[in-house]
């Protein structure tokens, strides 16, 4: 899951070589434009805000004081855009009811998990994150492509780690919910 | 173990399969077209050696002329190769003299010449055009 790309090279691309910023495109453009599709839940408009994410990434990049890892700096700005789309498009997925979850075991669904093939897991994992609501979608992606550092990612929120944390929890909680309803009634009648 | 540990544990899983999606194949030249910025920055050129392999080089070629000046001195130098030399731009002034151009092999040399200066222009802008 992981594509980090190597640190940029800052100054090249204020000194205006073209090459050096097409290196960090190349590099950041599928962890970005990941993101903003699991936000924004359209290809098309997911591009287009990748796309104005570099913008401000090359814009603002003097700016950049190296006070975080830069891949963190990039999700931030990531968000932002997403998050200024999504208030301007004026639309909002719904949440599942986190109440659902006291309705199963979780041993259940991790067995029915089990059964699954590698390739049909990727498969799965897509369509239950589209499910998600765009806050949900971004803190559990953001989350692991951070590699799990709660830090990095109350920065990029602009949040606090505790608050980060129940944010994560909640999400994690209607991921399996998302996941209960994806997995076959059958599979789970056999572990139940 | 407890509900949360769990959960953590079973997302945990299932994330381990997630995968990037991919955006267009045009998406960097799509966005370096949005920066005119960077478009009109000039491509910087990287030498093909490092400096110091032409310093190195630099010193071992004074070295040379030193050790030679020091074993032969100036005069030596004077009368073996300075000789042969004016020996050679003489015999190719000979050669040159005898050719004849007509007015018009000259006009369409001189022509020639004009437009080559022109294409190499045309040609660097090109190519800078397309590194930016």
């Amino acid at each position: 899951m992981q594509q980090k790309g190597n640190q940029p090279n800052i100054e090249a691309i204020l000194n205006g070589d073209s090459q050096a910023f097409s290196k960090l495109v190349d590099d950041y453009k599928n962890l970005v434009y990941t993101v903003a599709l699991r936000m924004l839940k359209n290809t098309e408009e997911a591009e287009e805000v990748a796309q104005d994410t570099f913008v401000k990434v090359f814009k603002s990049l003097k700016h950049f004081k190296g006070d975080s890892k830069f891949s963190t700096w990039i999700y931030r700005v990531t968000y932002n855009t997403c998050l200024d789309r999504i208030k301007k498009n004026k639309k909002e997925l719904l949440n599942t009811s986190i109440d659902a979850v006291e309705g199963f075991d979780i041993k259940d669904v991790n067995n029915a998990l089990n059964t699954i093939l590698a390739n049909e897991k990727a498969l799965l994992v897509r369509k239950c994150v589209e499910q998600l609501s765009y806050k949900d979608a971004a803190i559990i992606s953001l989350f692991y492509f951070e590699e799990k550092n709660l830090k990095e990612l109350s920065i990029i929120l602009s949040q606090s780690e505790n608050t980060v944390k129940v944010r994560l929890f909640r999400a994690r909680t209607r991921l399996a919910i998302i996941l209960k309803k994806q997995l076959k009634p059958v599979t789970l009648e056999n572990y139940g | 173990m407890d509900n949360q540990e769990e959960l953590e544990k079973l997302i945990d899983k299932l994330m381990v399969n997630d995968s990037l999606d991919q955006p267009s194949l045009d998406f960097t030249e799509n966005v370096l077209a949005k920066l005119p910025g960077i478009q009109n920055a000039h491509f910087v050129y990287k030498p093909l050696l490092p400096k110091s392999i032409f310093i190195i080089g630099a010193f071992l070629v004074l070295s040379l002329v030193v050790v030679i000046l020091k074993n032969h001195g100036f005069s030596e130098i004077d009368s073996r190769y300075i000789n042969n030399l004016n020996d050679m731009g003489a015999s190719i002034n000979n050669f040159f003299g005898q050719v004849r151009f007509s007015k018009t092999a000259t006009y369409v040399i001189i022509l020639g010449g004009f437009l080559f200066f022109v294409q190499t222009l045309i040609l660097k802008k090109h190519v800078d055009s397309r590194f930016v």
